[in-house]
């Protein structure tokens, strides 16, 4: 039988966004709160589907929400929709990607194995984070080369 | 001197792959696509505790693409440069040995990546060049994975 303390620590529990496009995870461990989405235009998170490059059908928008993730310290707040999931998994079903697949999903890290089968890709927040900074700071135009739709 | 090809069957063309690129020939295998990949290299598959890339012959040879959801019957585990792929076929026979004289330059068949030509269930097949296909498709970024031996798993399409 596997030790209490070193069942936890392969604990890797993902909240799952599950979309028309496909199905997101994101390390639970990254997310601070879920939140309702606001009103004001100004200040509207990122969409996570526009940072991954995913060309999204519109969705309706009581299947908005925003995810708040902290990463090293900092708040990214993050436009989700789709149903929210908390998914347990070890860090033994988190494969890494390879390094063919990261070169075409760089925000992606690793492929998580439910059942034992491939289900859903996992979204790296320090990526994100990064990726988010860029689509912050000034830019001539929006890369829509890297968009794909589903 | 003796070659060793797997035959393989991708829509209706049966094809010849070099046996010792071959490390499993699975069953159906379950995959996951990748979002805004292209045809070749569609998604990835759970193997071994790793995730590996799916490439499809079927999109080169202008037959039937995976698409999302579907599977073949037959799974090829392939070590390519350095990389570690899976090639979905409709069906996979035993290994056969081929001389050199058996092997001919092609002239009959017309698929893409063809390297030479074998007679084989009283037909001609070409024989793909597996290694430049996925070279192309992964564009030189192939990881490190190992390189442990290559085992070869009879099979039967």
């Amino acid at each position: 039988m596997q030790p209490r303390a070193e069942a936890a620590a392969s604990r890797a529990p993902l909240l799952t966004i599950s979309a028309a496009c496909g199905t997101w995870g994101i390390p639970s461990s990254a997310v601070a709160s879920v939140e309702q989405p606001g009103t004001d235009a100004a200040s509207a998170p990122l969409s996570l589907l526009t940072l991954l490059g995913v060309a999204a059908p519109v969705a309706p928008a009581e299947l908005a929400r925003v995810l708040v993730l902290r990463v090293g310290g900092e708040r990214l707040a993050l436009l989700v929709h789709g149903a929210l999931t908390l998914v347990e998994t070890t860090a033994a079903d988190l494969l890494p990607l390879p390094a063919a697949v990261q070169s075409l999903t760089p925000l992606l890290s690793h492929v998580a194995v439910v059942d034992g089968k491939p289900a859903l890709f996992v979204v790296s927040p320090e990526r994100l984070l990064q990726a988010a900074r860029g689509a912050h700071a000034p830019s001539p135009s929006h890369d829509s080369a890297r968009g794909s739709s589903c | 001197m003796m070659r060793a090809l797997v035959p393989a069957k991708i829509g209706q063309a049966w094809v010849l792959l070099d046996a010792e690129i071959i490390r499993e020939i699975l069953g159906a295998e379950v995959w996951l696509p990748i979002p805004g990949a292209r045809a070749e290299m569609p998604g990835v598959i759970a193997w071994r505790g790793r995730a590996i890339p799916v490439v499809d012959l079927a999109a080169p040879f202008g037959v039937g693409r995976l698409n999302t959801g579907e599977t073949r019957s037959r799974t090829l585990i392939a070590t390519v440069a350095e990389s570690i792929v899976a090639v979905p076929v409709d069906a996979a026979r035993e290994v056969h040995a081929f001389t050199t004289t058996e092997l001919r330059p092609v002239s009959v068949t017309t698929l893409p990546y063809a390297l030479a030509e074998a007679e084989l269930f009283e037909r001609i097949l070409a024989v793909i060049d597996l290694p430049r296909f996925v070279s192309e498709i992964l564009g030189g970024g192939a990881p490190d994975l190992g390189r442990e031996g290559i085992v070869i798993h009879a099979a039967a399409g």
